[in-house]
């Protein structure tokens, strides 16, 4: 089957597709040698087309945990991502081994900063499924941090030995 | 056939509200080609604790966050609370 490189059409075949066994390296990114798919430069090249995809990511962030009062002894978080153009897709795993001082709600860093315009509030879910059950995360235009809480905002949503796993779609300016 | 790993920070942006979010990547190769490449991130804002960071993301929010840049993040964060 030939192939046609000009600097119009770019690369065809005679049946107008490309075949490519491997991985396909767009905007000077050097091709994955792991698997098949398309690599996305490491940093984004942004297009302003709205049917162009123009980023591709996904990895893992730390989440810095605080709470809305007061302070916990022992808390720790892990977060997976997957950020594709401005939509980021968030989980995260937060562990509650001792409250000390810390109630009313849970607040953890985001690993990318939520849209500013338009309006870049959001909610998604959030569950502790031994004590306190189902909740919501919220979170504010242009934010770094995310909150877990009750969805009439009242009481805490903090105790002892609690493991939150929660779940969020956001935008990126 | 050696392969390797190596972990830098590749990428600081500074975003709204003087807000940086960093990127490290660990990148495999085999016998010096690339591989694959693996992302782990944090986001540091204007009232962060910085003193583990590695220099070149202090200097970078060093410069960023001024006296300003502090006064309106606070002003910002006030501002961020949803209400039912």
């Amino acid at each position: 089957m030939p192939v046609i490189i000009d600097g119009t059409n770019g690369i065809t075949t005679n049946s107008g597709t490309v075949i490519s066994a491997t991985t396909i390296g767009v905007g000077g990114a050097t091709p994955s040698a792991s698997g098949s798919g398309i690599t996305f430069p490491a940093t984004q090249s942004a297009s302003t087309d709205a049917n162009t995809l123009d980023d591709y990511e996904e990895g893992t962030w730390t989440p810095t945990v605080t709470s809305g009062s007061g302070s916990f002894t022992t808390v720790s978080a892990t977060g997976t991502y997957v950020k594709v153009g401005k939509q980021v897709a968030i989980r995260t795993t937060i562990t509650i081994t001792t409250v000390g001082t810390a109630s009313g709600q849970i607040n953890f860093t985001l690993p990318f900063t939520s849209s500013a315009s338009p309006n870049g509030d959001g909610v998604g879910a959030a569950g502790e499924f031994s004590a306190v059950g189902i909740t919501g995360i919220t979170f504010t235009s242009s934010s770094t941090t995310g909150s877990i809480k009750k969805y009439d905002y009242s009481g805490t949503v903090i105790g002892a030995g609690n493991t939150w796993q929660t779940t969020l779609v956001y935008f990126t300016s | 056939m050696a392969l390797t790993e190596k972990q830098e920070i590749d990428r600081i942006e500074i975003v709204e509200q003087g807000i940086v979010q960093v990127r490290q990547a660990t990148i495999i190769e085999r016998d010096g080609e690339f591989v694959s490449r693996t992302f782990h991130r944090w986001v540091l804002t204007p009232d962060s604790d910085i003193s583990d960071q590695e220099q070149k993301v202090k200097d970078i929010c060093n410069a960023a966050w001024t006296d300003e840049v502090k006064a309106a993040y606070e002003t910002f964060k006030a501002t961020q609370r949803m209400t039912p």
